[in-house]
């Protein structure tokens, strides 16, 4: 989908962000609170729509052309759906890594949706901003991989039921007015063998919707789903370019690479700030095999395992160092 | 009619439950961290919680119990921790799983230290009364998931570098006691280029502990249908093999057969689901004539470690009373 067909013009290297930004003090405390009953649900959710605003005002302020909610009020980007679903329940803890444990949920019974999850939030940003706010949504692979299943017989019957569904809260938000849309997809990139599921389950969500549909995927073999991936019916992958040292243009130098990419220019798992020379050489690089017009810059992943002052100063050195490409560029 | 099937652990087992009881490993880690607890004062708690575990799979009913690789931060750096020229660096996905485990950088010639895995594998064989399986990453795995920045070792050299090292310890391990040893190779059915080095590294297991414990090859996280015919040329005594991505492994064993005794990993230990009679019996009807008539056990398709606690006890609990009414039937 073209974007100016959807009324939005955007500058050379339209700059984003993937998602997520770090909470403040105030959100962890708050959701301690709720959780020990000293607070109530509504001034829980006050707490986040602070943080939402701030976060906001952060993105208008330094320059950000795509903005993001920096979802304040999820917390894992599968449990959050998963939780508010019928046709989940939530499971128990699973160890993610060292001493770290998520919920992983468990699929129990038919999935539907029955109400927008994300379009309040989403109305609440758009009201903040003259940007454009992307819509954002976990896409059913990777909501299906992340998730026991108790109920469906294969995977595949999974993950075309969470398309479904999550086709549902695409009609959502674009009925409310959003018209950039992204939708991650990061365990794609694991399972090669099954990239025709999660084209197959991509296009059962976006088929004929009228929005500019973005992907994020991360962290995987990109080398072994490569250039298959492409048939991945959105206009836009979200890549993290950075962690591997762009080492992804070796696949776009055999074949060119078709679509929009937001390519990811600063690593999320680092404290450390990249110099403006790192950001303009990662750049510069990818922009030798992606033409100009098709390349967004981003982080490489969500920004929400930094500090609130690593995540602002990350962003800050992206925005700099696009606004002084652009001069060159244009 | 066929010898009697038993019930084997297959190798991990989650550390962290619901209740206090089994949350006080993870509070054991938090309090080692910041310095309110001594190491000794961890390891009592470590140790308890391996007793706990290894009394939960007897009350399973299992034959064969393991640690539950309670002490192992994950199957690759616990394995390399500590050894002469290699560290442990950062976080990497295992597998298509949703677990991370810390990547060793070779960085010179490497070597095992003294009293490696000694005292844990005499604590599990010194607190339970069935059958106890040490559980041992095996050399094609380890070194292909390290990254090796020392210049001396090309290709191959790495593998078989650890497979030196690795057999100079076992010995010593083997003469605590324990009944049976299960060398894990997933990484195999990713890449047969060391299969000769594995073949070499059990070889020198089976000539010389053949006599004091039983050798396994583990199979797992990938599609074996591909690498069957190779594993069934493997110098083990049984073969561990993960059913849950190939829907062709149960025909092909049925159409060739197998030389080795099996490890038949039907029930699924990367989903909640719980398998029944009708599950299972039709495969074991049809695999088990093919089988030689003694030796033969039912496990999970890995280790257990991606459930929560109380659905990997319901696992091991069906896998025990599955086996038990097999052999009854039979």
């Amino acid at each position: 989908m073209n974007l100016e067909s959807l009324g939005i013009k955007l500058p050379l290297f339209p700059v984003s962000s993937v998602g997520s930004f770090p909470k403040p003090l105030s959100i962890k405390k708050a959701r301690a609170q709720f959780c020990s009953g000293e607070i109530s649900e509504n001034e829980l959710f006050e707490v986040e729509k602070e943080a939402t605003r701030k976060w906001i005002e952060f993105q208008n302020d330094i320059g950000i052309d795509v903005v993001v909610d920096g979802e304040m009020y999820r917390g894992d980007m599968v449990a959050y759906f998963a939780e508010r679903l019928p046709g989940f329940e939530v499971g128990g803890f699973v160890r993610s890594y060292g001493n770290r444990y998520y919920r992983k949920p468990i699929v129990t019974g038919k999935v539907s949706w029955e109400k927008p999850l994300t379009v309040s939030w989403w109305e609440y940003a758009q009201s903040l901003t003259k940007k454009p706010v992307k819509g954002m949504l976990t896409g059913p692979y990777t909501i299906m991989d992340w998730s026991f299943n108790e109920y469906y017989n294969s995977r595949r019957d999974t993950a075309l039921a969470l398309a479904q569904v999550v086709r549902r809260e695409v009609e959502a938000l674009i009925a409310a007015g959003a018209r950039i849309i992204q939708i991650d997809e990061p365990a794609c990139s694991v399972r090669t063998d099954e990239l025709s599921l999660v084209v197959e389950a991509m296009d059962a969500v976006t088929r004929d919707l009228s929005a500019y549909f973005l992907t994020h995927i991360c962290y995987g073999d990109f080398e072994k789903i490569y250039p298959g991936m492409l048939d991945i019916p959105v206009d836009n992958f979200d890549l993290e370019m950075s962690n591997s040292d762009n080492s992804l243009l070796t696949c776009f130098k055999k074949q060119p690479f078709t679509k929009d990419l937001s390519a990811g220019v600063v690593d999320v798992h680092t404290h450390r700030i990249e110099s403006h020379e790192e950001v303009v050489k990662r750049i510069r690089e990818i922009a030798e095999f992606v033409p100009l017009k098709q390349l967004w810059i981003d982080p490489d992943c969500g920004l929400k395992t930094r500090s609130v002052k690593e995540a602002k100063q990350k962003l800050r050195t992206i925005v700099d160092t696009v606004k002084e490409l652009r001069k060159e560029f244009h | 009619m066929s010898e009697k099937l038993y019930a084997a652990s297959h190798s991990h087992y989650p550390r962290i439950g619901e209740s206090d009881a089994h949350l006080r490993l993870r509070r054991a880690y938090h309090q080692k961290d910041k310095g309110k607890i001594t190491d000794q004062e961890f390891l009592n708690i470590e140790d308890s919680y391996v007793q706990d575990i290894i009394l939960e799979q007897e009350s399973a009913g299992l034959d064969v119990v393991t640690d539950g690789l309670i002490r192992w931060r994950d199957s690759i750096s616990h394995v390399l921790q500590n050894w002469k020229g290699v560290h442990i660096n950062g976080l990497l996905r295992f597998f298509d799983t949703n677990f991370y485990f810390r990547q060793p950088i070779v960085v010179d010639d490497v070597k095992i230290q003294d009293g490696w895995l000694q005292r844990e594998v005499q604590y599990l064989v010194s607190h339970t009364s069935k059958r106890a399986k040490f559980v041992l990453t095996g050399p094609v795995t380890l070194a292909s998931l390290s990254k090796i920045q020392a210049s001396q070792y090309k290709d191959g050299d790495f593998c078989e570098e650890i497979a030196r090292n690795l057999l100079s310890r076992i010995d010593s391990l083997l003469s605590l006691g324990v009944s049976q040893i299960q060398i894990d190779e997933p990484y195999i059915v990713k890449d047969q280029s060391l299969l000769p080095v594995l073949k070499g590294f059990l070889g020198d297991i089976r000539k010389s502990y053949h006599d004091r414990a039983h050798v396994i090859l583990s199979v797992h996280t990938g599609d074996i249908a591909s690498v069957y015919s190779d594993l069934q040329d493997m110098p083990v005594d049984s073969l561990l093999l993960d059913f849950t991505y190939s829907a062709k492994l149960p025909e092909i064993i049925e159409r060739d057969g197998s030389a080795k005794s099996l490890g038949l990993g039907l029930l699924d230990g990367r989903n909640t689901k719980l398998e029944n009679k009708e599950d299972i019996f039709p495969i074991l009807e049809k695999l088990l004539p093919r089988l030689p008539s003694r030796g033969n056990f039912l496990s999970t398709s890995t280790g257990l470690e991606y459930l929560p606690r109380d659905r990997a006890y319901n696992k091991i609990e069906r896998l025990a009373s599955l086996v038990a009414e097999w052999n009854n039937e039979s």
